[in-house]
């Protein structure tokens, strides 16, 4: 039953991730939404599924993948970003400390 | 060999992941198995390990544990805000420059790595302890709250231990 | 039916996020749409394997997910470095 609302959430966020990517004009707004909620649409999901396969060899798995995507997503993130800021687009505002 | 016996740690995680991927524990794998680990282990000699064992100070698993926790809340507590933001279509990044207090490399990444994975902040770049953050609030004092704010979510666990 | 719901779902928006790609004005937003497609194969795969119950899949999902990190960091360094004539 639980597994069911994890579910629903993980639809909305999914359905928001893909508003997010045609409704900002800047660039960095939308590096930043789309990716962001796309992470935690992924591991709603996993989590989903690992109530739902209970102990069983699946979970195990699953759990290996979830740990997986919460490593490297962010560095791919990150490192576009950064390829991206290096190269001399220029953010709308700097605020320096 | 003496070096492989010396960091015995990795070899047997590396081991351990290795039955947890394959799963399966006939002989011919069995052989195989402990065969790449050494090797593995081997090769990783001057980066993981030195002469005098580990190269990074080595953390406490429960604190890590603790961390993982706390990471999932900030996580879907700040996703709740920027869904929010989405409909009302404010958005206006700008660039803070944050200098951390703790300077062990190991620390740092994780860190760094923590502020990229929750909603509505990103690490651009980082050079000794001082990070480069890509965050998305527009007011004025935000530089100043936005520092303080991630010293007190994530900081605090490693300062506390020593 | 829930489970056939989120592959549908899944689908939508792996295609979306593709016109994202094809329509995108800079290089930067296409490995963006790379990004996303990636993590939603993923997705897709584990989904798929708990549904038909086979462990396979979730092992072709993991090495997906290899192939995915790999692509895309080596093509953003190549972009970083200033592509090809340089």
């Amino acid at each position: 039953m639980i597994y069911k609302i994890l579910l629903v959430i993980s639809w909305i966020y999914i359905i928001f991730g893909i508003i997010g990517i045609f409704r900002f004009s800047n660039m960095y707004s939308r590096l930043l939404t789309s990716s962001k909620i796309d992470t935690v649409a992924a591991i709603t999901l996993l989590i989903a599924l690992i109530i739902k396969s209970e102990f069983t060899i699946f979970s195990l798995r699953l759990f290996l993948i979830l740990f997986f995507i919460m490593i490297t997503n962010p560095i791919s993130n990150h490192i576009i970003v950064r390829s991206a800021y290096l190269n001399g687009i220029s953010v709308r505002k700097e605020v320096k400390k | 060999m003496k070096n492989v016996i010396r960091s015995y740690k990795l070899f047997l995680i590396l081991t351990v992941f290795w039955f947890l991927l394959t799963l399966n524990f006939s002989p011919l794998n069995l052989i195989m198995g402990t065969i790449i680990s050494i090797v593995v282990t081997r090769a990783s000699y001057g980066i993981l390990y030195d002469n005098k064992g580990f190269i990074f100070k080595p953390l406490v698993i429960l604190t890590l544990i603790k961390y993982f926790f706390n990471l999932l809340i900030e996580i879907y507590k700040s996703s709740f805000t920027y869904i929010v933001r989405i409909i009302k279509k404010d958005c206006d990044p700008f660039i803070v420059e944050i200098e951390l207090d703790v300077t062990d490399p190991l620390i740092i990444t994780i860190i760094a790595n923590s502020i990229t994975l929750t909603p509505g902040t990103i690490t651009v770049d980082t050079d000794k302890n001082k990070l480069t953050v890509l965050t998305l609030k527009n007011c004025e004092d935000c530089a100043i709250m936005v520092e303080k704010e991630i010293k007190e979510r994530f900081q605090k666990f490693f300062i506390a231990k020593g | 039916m829930f489970l056939v719901f989120t592959m549908f779902l899944l689908v939508i928006a792996m295609s979306i996020s593709l016109i994202r790609m094809i329509i995108g004005p800079t290089v930067w937003e296409r490995l963006l749409a790379l990004n996303l497609v990636s993590v939603k194969t993923i997705l897709l795969l584990s989904v798929y394997g708990v549904y038909k119950e086979n462990i396979l899949l979730l092992d072709i999902s993991i090495s997906y997910g290899i192939i995915g990190f790999l692509a895309i960091t080596l093509l953003s360094r190549l972009i970083l470095r200033g592509g090809r004539q340089k």
